[in-house]
């Protein structure tokens, strides 16, 4: 029964990735065409079907550049980013990008959160659980060799991957509470406008948001998100104005 | 049924509101003159309660609300009536209503009748009167946000005290308060001496504001009215005594007076031929620009100061547009407004500019003009500051750190991948499993030495137990495979007794081999092993023939048998 269910299983995944494949080809063949607007629907069907990858998103934000839509292809490209964090092309794609955006809000520079942001954010979460468990691997080997020979070569080793260990361990447990307390989003509509509360109502209009910004998300309700900004404001939009990056 | 009960409700009370009376003594008044005005309500024996806040635009109440009961008997029946009345001024000359007033009686609600009041414009004449109020207006055609100044100045002949004043409010104005007495004490120096027509008045300035037009057309400036308290001399009292100082309070009595400012009209034309980047300026400016560090690091805040100094609209004039350099991100920043305390009419509007330079070089600002209307030339004026000269120098951080500043040069994005890509979902992560994978086996590793010893002695166990079952046909193959049975045959019955763990080594001499296991074997046995073991040794370098070995193999294997079967 297992085995059945395991082959049909298989088979069903066989056939979506293929369908994937030829999709993602057809996109590719409608950009090669300089059909971007059929490339971008290619390409969010494979998506739509729950499969990605980082070209899928890289390929998918170059088709929105294409079409000087650069709040998606802003979106597309940090969703690349964050599937595949050390990827050139999409970090070079990325900045031009933002640089097209007008009225873009960034956080100033600064030396030491950016160090740290940067290394954080060069690897993905699965990329320090792997490193964690390599050095708890190399750690408890060192630590048999160590009960074997009891030499001080084997001490040395077994502490530096112990620290190692922990400094993987520590790097996760950041990334993950990182990840799960810090959604971004993409406004996607120029002028988005936003609210003190989430209702449609003239008194209770703040500001003005501009397309291709990056907020915070805080909270969500069914048709709404409260969200804050890099410049300090917070306040709630509407969901269809924005497009979450997770 | 409800068609009816709406008619009697409406009939009943146009009843009452017949037995409510708005009147005035006369309604033929000067501007400066108060009334009366007051509302009778008959057949009511409550307090009415009236919102007069509709006729405040155009009146200005003194005194009041007074209440007021009237009791009559006519023929014997009792009839009461209520009045409340106020004192009033008019604000303004001409036909001025007083609208229709809502009276509360009982929690039900009517209206008064309009009333049409005939206020005309009394000339001041300065020679007749003993205190009057002037309202002097810098200019009376202006341009749309020129400056204004209106002087409230109040002049008296006689000893006065000022009760209240009602300044007037000012609409389509924007209006900055340049002399405001509210909460000020006002001493015996502040007041001037001024001579008019021969007359010697003491004169002080009550009220300054600067009046800035927001849009064109005619506009009335309502009136200051004051209520001023004087003593003057009683005609009805008749002295009693000469020019007797200290009597001379008898014949003077407390009369409070009203006084109300002439009314001014303004103009105001639009201005004509606004240049493109006017940001509302009217006066007369100059301007001033600075930056708060003009040697920078590339990426490094700084600020840039634009001041506007002069006389005119500071607090109406918009954020100038400035284009800086490309390589700069701006920020709107903080506006500033001083105003001159001297004379509170001039001042200075700085606007902050916040830019973070994003590459380094020398860069300049250019010089920026702000258009405005000169009000002391009629004419359009510009008021242009110098360029500014920037360094932005290398950031050793950015340098090393930003990848930012490598793709900036770059002009286009890079092509789509066209390979074939490796598919993921939600759930699918080969790094998640290999990593757990990674995990069970390290946890192996660190519990592997538990698990050692006990299998170590359980292999020992294992062993032992096949020796022992394997000892008797062990002792037998070495037996037939002898070539010196004198020699073989003890080794194969210390062999045999030591797997059958009847002994722990191997390397005993026969004396010892009899002692270890004497009391583990039979007796009889005991005696033929010993005999076995004592032949071998005395024959062991002798020649004996075949046969007699053959003998003492045959005797060895029939003994070990023996003993196998009970050991």
């Amino acid at each position: 029964m297992f085995k059945i269910l395991n082959i049909l299983l298989l088979t069903t995944g066989m056939a979506f990735s293929q369908s994937s494949d030829l999709l993602f080809n057809d996109g590719n063949e409608y950009y090669n065409n300089n059909q971007f607007n059929d490339a971008i629907k290619a390409y969010e069907s494979i998506l739509n079907k729950g499969f990605y990858s980082a070209d899928l998103y890289y390929n998918l934000g170059n088709a929105y550049y294409r079409l000087d839509d650069f709040a998606n292809a802003r979106w597309s490209y940090e969703m690349g980013i964050i599937k595949d964090p050390r990827n050139k092309d999409i970090f070079h794609n990325l900045v031009l990008t933002k640089q097209k955006i007008p009225n873009t809000l960034e956080i100033p520079d600064s030396q030491i959160l950016n160090m740290i942001n940067n290394f954080l954010a060069s690897f993905t979460y699965g990329d320090f659980i792997f490193f964690s468990s390599l050095m708890l691997l190399f750690y408890s080997i060192s630590l048999t060799l160590y009960r074997i020979t009891l030499s001080t070569y084997s001490v040395g080793l077994y502490y530096c991957f112990m620290f190692l260990f922990f400094l993987g361990t520590s790097c996760s447990v950041i990334k993950f509470l990182w990840e799960e307390n810090n959604i971004f989003g993409i406004i996607l509509n120029d002028e988005t406008q936003l609210y003190s509360a989430p209702f449609l109502n003239d008194d209770i209009k703040i500001s003005l948001f501009f397309s291709g910004n990056k907020v915070k998300i805080e909270q969500t309700t069914d048709k709404w998100l409260e969200i804050s900004s890099m410049d300090g404001r917070k306040g709630w939009i509407r969901l269809e104005d924005i497009r979450t990056l997770e | 049924m409800t068609r009816y009960l709406l008619f009697i409700t409406i009939f009943i009370s146009s009843l009452i509101s017949q037995n409510i009376e708005t009147f005035v003594v006369s309604k033929n008044i000067d501007i400066d003159q108060s009334f009366n005005f007051t509302i009778k309500i008959k057949d009511i024996d409550i307090d009415p309660e009236v919102d007069i806040s509709p006729m405040l635009d155009n009146f200005s109440v003194i005194m009041g609300p007074n209440m007021g009961s009237e009791y009559k008997f006519i023929n014997g029946k009792k009839s009461i009536s209520r009045s409340i009345s106020w004192t009033i001024i008019a604000k303004k000359p001409g036909q001025i209503k007083i609208p229709r007033l809502e009276v509360v009686l009982d929690g039900k609600q009517y209206l008064t009748e309009e009333l049409t009041m005939n206020v005309s414009k009394k000339e001041t004449d300065t020679i007749a009167t003993d205190m009057f109020l002037k309202i002097e207006v810098s200019d009376s055609d202006v341009k749309i946000g020129e400056q204004v100044i209106v002087t409230y100045t109040f002049f008296t002949r006689i000893a006065s005290k000022v009760l209240s004043t009602e300044f007037p409010k000012y609409k389509d104005f924007w209006v900055e308060k340049l002399f405001d007495p509210a909460g000020k004490q006002i001493k015996p120096e502040a007041w001037n001496d001024i001579e008019i027509n021969g007359y010697k008045y003491k004169s002080i300035k009550i009220y300054e504001v600067a009046l800035f037009p927001l849009s064109e057309g005619k506009f009335d400036l309502n009136s200051m009215i004051m209520k001023i308290e004087t003593k003057e001399k009683d005609p009805g009292i008749r002295r009693l005594f000469w020019e007797d100082p200290f009597f001379d309070t008898f014949s003077q009595r407390t009369k409070a007076r009203i006084l109300v400012s002439e009314q001014k009209t303004i103009n105001v034309s639009k201005l004509i031929n606004k240049p493109k980047d006017f940001t509302g300026a009217v006066g007369s400016f100059d301007i001033m620009s600075s930056v708060s560090s003009d040697i920078v690091e590339n990426g490094t805040p700084m600020t840039f100061y634009l001041k506007l100094i002069g006389e005119g609209n500071l607090s109406n004039i918009g954020r100038p547009i400035i284009s800086f350099p490309d390589d700069f991100d701006i920020f709107d920043g903080e506006i500033l407004i001083e105003r001159n305390i001297t004379d509170s009419v001039s001042g200075a509007i700085t606007w902050e500019y916040n830019l973070i330079p994003r590459k380094e070089g020398n860069y300049i600002i250019s010089a920026i003009s702000v258009p405005f209307f000169d009000t002391e030339k009629e004419s359009w004026n510009l008021a242009k500051s110098n360029p500014i000269k920037l360094n932005i120098t290398k950031s050793a951080y950015i340098e090393s750190n930003s990848k930012d500043s490598q793709v900036i040069d770059s002009k286009d994005i890079r092509y789509i991948k066209l390979s074939d890509t490796i598919w993921k979902t939600e759930n699918s992560s080969n790094i998640y499993n290999i990593s757990f994978f990674i995990i069970l086996t390290s946890i192996f590793i660190f519990l592997a030495p538990l698990f050692i010893k006990p299998l170590n002695n359980f292999i020992e166990d294992q062993s032992m137990v096949l020796k022992n079952k394997s000892a008797l046909s062990n002792a037998l193959k070495l037996l037939k495979s002898s070539d010196s049975l004198y020699v073989d045959c003890p080794k194969a019955i210390r062999f045999y007794c030591k797997d059958k763990r009847l002994i722990d080594s191997i390397n005993f001499d026969s004396l010892s081999l009899i002692g270890k296991i004497k009391g583990k074997i039979k007796s009889k046995d005991l005696v033929i092993v010993e005999s076995i073991l004592n032949e071998c040794s005395q024959y062991n370098y002798a020649d004996i023939s075949t046969k007699d070995s053959m003998k003492i193999q045959q005797k060895t294997i029939k003994i070990l048998n023996k003993i196998d079967s009970y050991v």
